[in-house]
């Protein structure tokens, strides 16, 4: 019954002869190219962080870039944000980083420092066809020490979004024509809580909150309204942690406030979203959102069932302060190519690319912020945006007050996504009072970041 | 004799190489991908390195600044407080498989159902409970407030939340009753007879016979409970993100934050090789004070 049994030996036999044929087949040389060109293409790396729908769109604009430079291939990659702010710098540390990258400001000062960046001044100078500098926005985003690193390749402001359809059928005006009508003293941290209490309602009766007014409570939405109330994080020298100051303590025991006092924000341990409240069910009157994300809801197949349009933050104590800021494309100095690299950044950058893309069927508009001035006026902008307040989103841009830590500090977002909103998030639990969330933010920045 | 000895020898030698050449695979796998990075991570941790830029050596600079570490330890306390998770799944998991030891209708059906979960990924694992301990719908408020009891906030609450993360971690227990199934039925029956035979009741055959002979692998679901506990990231990423104010900061989770979401990789690597310590120092404590109560057949 067993005689075809298996014995030891044999099977060792067996094993040895598959492993040796296996390496020995990894090891066959690939077979020749037939017909391949004579003259191999210049190929120009381009890594970019971004969702699903990123990588047709870029390799669209490659198309577009190669039928201009036949000899110049892009070989773009399009990474989710976590994976690509693991993966580019380990490239970048090991030389092996792509010809051009998207950087975000923390990124594109460390690597800079590392002396991982090729510098663009002299480039942008010579650049034919000619770069209008002027026109570019968030100038102090891509200049270090007087040399320019990069060139925009998004750039977002984070703005409220609001559900105009809940406003009219409350017979309000919308926080737009608020803002447009009369500015800070029609906008501002009294108007906002006003308008919350008559918005947030108990929709069934049963004596439960199911519309909340506002959600946000992210690092940016939180940090803009601080500096309304005419808080900051740090001293100019980025020396010192001011969170503490009498303002900002103010700032913060507003928007805690929003949750303890007037309660048009729902408390951070009610998981809403898991109810259904969210901006996108139609049941959260106003949430965070950056310009150049949210418009994707713009998109056929991702529309919401409302109208809905963006608004400023609030005016604090201090005005309208906006939180803004840019991708920029840079060239890696190990890149051996870096004269193609220009000619890839310049143009990916470029208007020319929004309106050469646009035409394409690539609308820019719904995945990147405008990189210049003049795409507000670009119908590449104007006619996938134009049922928005695209005055507003430019508001958005001129109110931005450059980022003063984020290039400078340690662990910028350890500070903005961690040690700040879990210390507001005391506050609106309760557990502790703005004062004593201000100081705790300061020890910890201070021991944490500043002494380290 | 010298013969016979030659033809032992041989025959040792033999089976010498044939054991190494099985086990090779594994150890080309461990020295090309595993030993290289665990001594990459240890001279990491001794050097100051986001990665981007030059490492600078600092000797035991990451492990001195442990020392002085707030969320250090706050993160290896949350973790040790997790360890709770340990003997409750291991009396879970145990009565769970004595009671599918039956000889009962739709037993595989209850073996399949009850160890389903422990298939189940982490992350829809996390997402779930997420809905479970929702304060206002979440399925135990609601039944909580069925027999007049305001249920509490759960992962809002920083009372409540390590103790809702170690409730959850129930859900695996099944991979571990499948274990001690596993056992049970490796168990002799003739020795419950002879006891039955001898007057002993349910408890005492329990006590003086189902222990000792599942012990060995009691121990080993001891151990690897205590190092999968240790090991605890995902459902603290997903859920709570380490809060509220870093009530569920586990210790993975804080090195995680250190490596990839702040770039302090040398840092990160000093953390993860004195987790490796801790690991190792509660596994040879379990190890040696097993010799009390484990028993092992001659």
């Amino acid at each position: 019954m067993l005689a075809s049994r298996l014995s030891r030996r044999s099977f060792l036999k067996l094993t040895a002869g598959i492993g040796a044929t296996s390496a020995l087949a990894a090891c066959v040389a690939p077979p020749a190219q037939v017909g391949a060109p004579a003259a191999a293409a210049i190929v120009i790396g381009w890594a970019r962080h971004g969702d699903e729908t990123a990588m047709g769109t870029e390799e669209g604009l490659s198309a577009l870039f190669q039928d201009k430079h036949p000899n110049v291939e892009i070989d773009p990659i399009v990474l989710p944000w976590s994976d690509y702010n693991t993966k580019i710098p380990i490239d970048i540390a090991g030389g092996t980083a792509p010809d051009t990258f998207g950087c975000h400001p923390a990124l594109l000062i460390q690597t800079y420092n590392a002396e991982g960046l090729v510098l663009l001044d002299e480039r942008i100078a010579a650049a034919e066809p000619g770069i209008d500098y002027e026109d570019v926005l968030y100038h102090g985003d891509a200049s270090f020490d007087g040399n320019v690193v990069g060139l925009p390749q998004k750039s977002c402001t984070h703005q409220l979004r609001y559900n105009k359809d809940i406003f009219a059928a409350a017979g309000l005006d919308h926080p737009g024509t608020l803002f447009w009508n009369g500015g800070a003293d029609a906008w501002n941290f009294n108007s906002f809580v006003e308008i919350g209490r008559q918005l947030t309602q108990d929709l069934d009766g049963d004596g439960e909150t199911d519309q909340y007014f506002y959600a946000g409570t992210g690092g940016t939405n939180l940090l803009a309204l601080v500096r309304a109330a005419g808080g900051e994080v740090f001293d100019d020298m980025i020396a010192t942690c001011t969170l503490d100051s009498q303002a900002a303590v103010e700032g913060i025991a507003w928007i805690a406030g929003l949750v303890t006092e007037h309660a048009i924000q729902p408390p951070p341990e009610m998981q809403v979203n898991e109810l259904g409240i969210t901006f996108d069910t139609g049941r959260m009157v106003m949430a965070g959102g950056t310009t150049c994300d949210s418009v994707r809801n713009l998109q056929e197949g991702r529309r919401l069932p409302f109208a809905w349009d963006f608004v400023l933050l609030p005016a604090g104590p201090q005005g309208f302060r906006c939180w803004g800021d840019t991708d920029q494309i840079v060239i890696s100095s190990a890149s051996p190519n870096a004269d193609a690299a220009f000619d890839w950044t310049a143009y990916r950058s470029s208007r020319d690319v929004w309106e050469e893309a646009y035409d394409a069927g690539t609308t820019l508009a719904f995945s990147d912020g405008p990189t210049r001035w003049s795409i507000f006026e670009s119908r590449a902008f104007t006619e996938p945006l134009g049922e928005l307040d695209i005055e507003m989103i430019k508001e958005g841009y001129r109110q931005t007050i450059p980022n003063p830590f984020v290039p400078r500090s340690r662990e910028p977002y350890r500070v903005l996504f961690t040690i700040i909103p879990t210390e507001v998030n005391n506050v609106m639990r309760g557990t502790k009072s703005a004062q004593e969330a201000a100081d705790a933010i300061c020890a910890l920045i201070e021991s944490e970041i500043l002494t380290q | 004799m010298n013969a016979s000895k030659t033809v032992r020898g041989r025959l040792y030698w033999r089976r010498t190489l044939e054991g190494y050449l099985f086990i090779a695979p594994w150890i080309i796998g461990f020295c090309v991908f595993t030993a290289g990075a665990l001594l990459g991570s240890f001279s990491i941790s001794l050097m100051r390195w986001d990665i981007v830029g030059e490492p600078y050596f600092l000797g035991a600079g990451n492990y001195v600044k442990m020392l002085g570490d707030q969320f250090f330890w706050k993160s290896l306390r949350v973790t040790f407080v997790y360890l709770w998770n340990v003997p409750l799944n291991l009396a879970l998991g145990l009565g769970l498989a004595l009671l599918l030891n039956q000889k009962i209708r739709g037993l595989g059906f209850f073996r399949t159902v009850f160890y389903l979960p422990s298939v189940t990924a982490g992350v829809a694992v996390s997402l779930l409970w997420l809905w479970i301990f929702n304060p206002r719908f979440g399925v135990i408020n609601v039944l909580l407030d069925k027999v007049g009891i305001t249920g509490p906030a759960w992962l809002g609450s920083e009372t409540w939340a390590l103790p809702a993360l170690i409730i959850m971690s129930v859900w695996g227990v099944g991979g571990s009753m499948l274990i001690y199934l596993a056992a049970l039925q490796g168990i002799p029956t003739s020795l419950y007879e002879a006891a039955t035979i001898d007057g002993a009741g349910h408890w005492t055959k329990f006590r003086h016979i189902t222990v000792p002979m599942i012990s060995p692998v009691l121990l080993l679901n001891l151990i690897m409970g205590v190092i999968g506990s240790f090991q605890v990231f995902t459902q603290a990423f997903i859920m709570t993100n380490g809060g509220p104010n870093y009530a569920t900061l586990f210790y993975v989770l804080y090195l995680y934050q250190h490596a990839f979401q702040w770039f302090n990789m040398g840092y990160a690597s000093a953390l993860a090789w004195v987790l490796f310590v801790v690991i190792l120092v509660c596994t040879f404590l379990i190890l040696n004070l097993s010799r009390e109560w484990v028993y092992y057949e001659e």
